[in-house]
């Protein structure tokens, strides 16, 4: 199964560390492949790679794509843009 | 035994082991394996990363309840070390290239190092710090090097290094460091700003103290006076250790002064706030009892970058909201000789003393300078917040900065932001033009605040840093006596606040002096307070006046020295 969808990043300091270690700790949760890019970035980076992360240089504002492989694909996309969505329980 | 000067930035005193830190030691050789060692090679990298987090997880079971944010931080180092990717990249190099652990992980971590200093972002960009701290971190296990603090026997250790990021600081072991001695830094640098918030005695400006220190020796850190003595003899570890234990069991004692009013035995209330770098600091200084920040330092604020109208609106709405009502006094950029003045003017200083400094920089950068104040009134609404200028040495420079700042409120009243329309504006007092000519500034300004470093410099032509006339530099000169005399009574007569916000302030040898020349207002460095405000409540406003007409009559700064040194002896033994 794969899904892809895009979203907008609320928090206020964009991907920052906090927020980073955040993401990927969700995305290691799930047995799918997570790839995820921004416009300025569009080379995929590893969702479960903090540093992969990072060096997006995602700020607020900007929008990130998701791509999700694997058999739980529809749990993980849920869990990260609930995770997204929620501004990392920041703010 | 060798003695050292640096800057004294976090006062205290400290014995201990050295603790050298740093990555100087951790050179990484460009070391390749042989093709039937790669497995090992690999299992090398993997149990230092299982070594790393354990050690990460064991410190965050230590002090993670302790600071949130400490907490985070160490979580995202941990994290960062056993990232997928990172060991997807380094297998790869070691059986692909052949690289030994150590060096595919430094090239590994390069491409990211150079990844991260191109971003735009600060909070993203100056993740760079965290990736020194990984590297460090595994670097250390694999190359079999003890981490800073981490030695099999107990003992208190002092950290000695070239500098000390923020997150190493924080991971440090708070009940056995004791002390930091830094190569590079000031007042306003990241170490001294630390050390401040953890409490713990600092020198930094050692220049090259890192180097003469090998770890294990005997360090003992002033934090008063700015000497590292390194393997002292039996007599100066005595008079230490006696002087560090005094001064343990005294802010014990002091401690429990916190609740109490600073008052004078017979009635007459002292203000005591606290001078600060960092919006930080501030929970420090309210537990040390300040009644509200009478000097708030904003260049801090300009280490890396130029700010921008909103960090530094961020940085003031933080800083006032800390406070709860306790009032704000924000001076605007006080720059002088720094490498950001240069940067930003695009010129160097001469003289940087007499040069192109704070208020007259800001007349020539206007931009900054509009900025920081549309910053400052935005921030006024939380709170109360206060506006003082710095160096203003005449009349038509007041007018001018006030005319900019009456621009400003117009500019805002147009755009419908709300501000403080009564927002207290005052001058600091520290050229000896303006001091002379107190009473007619008086009338056009809600506050001074007299700042005895510089007014002390320029009336006695002193550059107290230069050590061959460091001992020309008298904060009890009849001079500096009647001229702080003077300027108190200018702003007294014109019904204005006067504080001093220099480090006259901080140092209880002085208080009874400025009670009794006038002073109802101080302004020190947080860990003061209490020494200050225990001095107060053990004399009447008629002995300090008493005093203060004796020290006026001495020919002598050294005579004033002696007199206050007996008074203070008695009213405050454990002091000294």
């Amino acid at each position: 199964m794969e899904l892809e969808r895009s979203i907008e990043i609320s928090n206020k300091h964009g991907l920052h560390a906090r927020a980073s270690t955040r993401l990927a700790q969700v995305a290691k949760q799930f047995t799918s492949a997570i790839a995820v890019s921004t416009p300025t970035c569009t080379t995929e980076v590893d969702a479960k790679s903090i540093l992969g992360i990072l060096t997006l240089g995602a700020e607020k504002g900007q929008t990130l794509r998701i791509r999700v492989t694997g058999e739980d694909a529809d749990r993980a996309m849920e869990a990260l843009v609930q995770l997204i969505e929620a501004k990392f329980g920041e703010d | 035994m060798e003695i050292k000067k640096g800057v004294a930035v976090s006062p205290g005193i400290s014995l201990g082991e050295a603790v050298v830190i740093g990555q100087e030691d951790l050179r990484v050789e460009r070391r390749f394996v042989k093709r039937p060692q790669v497995e090992e090679e690999i299992g090398r990298f993997d149990a230092a990363v299982k070594a790393a987090v354990e050690e990460i997880d064991e410190e965050i079971s230590r002090f993670g309840n302790d600071l949130k944010i400490t907490r985070q931080i160490l979580e995202s180092h941990r994290d960062m070390i056993a990232d997928p990717a990172l060991r997807r990249e380094i297998t790869e190099r070691i059986r692909g290239k052949l690289n030994s652990a150590e060096y595919a992980l430094a090239l590994v971590l390069k491409q990211y190092y150079r990844s991260f200093q191109e971003m735009e972002s600060e909070y993203i960009s100056e993740r760079i710090h965290d990736l020194q701290d990984i590297e460090t971190k595994l670097l250390r296990v694999l190359l079999g090097k003890k981490r800073a603090g981490d030695r099999s026997h107990e003992g208190d250790t002092v950290i000695v290094g070239h500098d000390l990021s923020p997150s190493s600081a924080v991971s440090l072991d708070r009940t056995r460091v004791k002390g930091f001695a830094i190569d590079v830094g000031g007042r306003t640098s990241h170490t001294a700003i630390v050390a401040r918030a953890m409490q713990i005695p600092a020198v930094v400006g050692l220049e090259d103290i890192s180097k003469m220190v090998s770890g294990g020796e005997q360090v003992i850190i002033d934090g008063y006076s700015g000497l590292v003595i390194l393997d002292p003899d039996r007599k100066t570890l005595e008079e230490y250790r006696k002087k560090a234990e005094s001064s343990a069991l005294f802010y014990e004692k002091l401690h429990h002064e916190i609740r109490y009013p600073a008052e004078t035995i017979d009635g007459y209330e002292i203000s005591l706030a606290a001078n600060i770098e960092m919006p930080d600091e501030i929970h420090n200084a309210l537990e040390w009892g300040a009644c509200g920040i009478g000097l708030y330092r904003t260049e801090f604020l300009y280490d890396r970058r130029e700010p921008d109208e909103d960090k530094h609106y961020r940085t003031y709405a933080k800083a006032v909201k800390l406070l709860r009502g306790r009032y704000l006094v924000i001076r605007t950029l006080d720059a002088g000789a720094d490498k950001f003045h240069s940067e930003a003017v695009g010129w160097t200083e001469p003289n940087p003393f007499l040069g192109c400094r704070s208020i007259r920089l800001c007349f020539q950068r206007q931009d900054l300078f509009r900025a920081q104040l549309r910053a400052v009134l935005r921030a006024s609404v939380h709170g109360k917040v206060r506006l003082m200028l710095p160096m203003i040495s005449n009349l038509d420079e007041l007018r001018r900065a006030k005319g900019i700042i009456a621009e400003v409120e117009r500019e805002l009243e147009a755009e419908n932001v709300s501000f403080d329309r009564n927002i207290p504006v005052g001058i600091m007092v520290e050229v000896p033009s303006t001091a002379l000519l107190a009473d007619f500034f008086a009338k056009e300004v809600d506050f001074f605040s007299i700042g005895t470093n510089d007014l002390i410099q320029y009336c006695m032509a002193v550059d107290r840093v230069n050590e061959r006339i460091a001992h020309l530099y008298q904060p009890t000169h009849p001079a500096i006596l009647r001229l702080i005399g003077s300027i108190i009574d200018a702003g007294h007569r014109h019904g204005i606040d006067v504080s001093i916000c220099g480090e006259m302030c901080s140092e209880p040898l002085y208080t009874l002096l400025l009670l009794g020349l006038g002073l109802r207002s101080f302004s020190l460095s947080p860990i003061s307070i209490p020494t200050v405000k225990s001095l107060i409540r053990k004399v009447s406003m008629a002995d300090a006046q008493e005093a203060a007409r004796s020290c006026l009559l001495f020919e002598s700064a050294e005579e004033t020295q002696e007199f206050l040194e007996s008074r203070v002896k008695n009213l405050l033994p454990d002091f000294f």
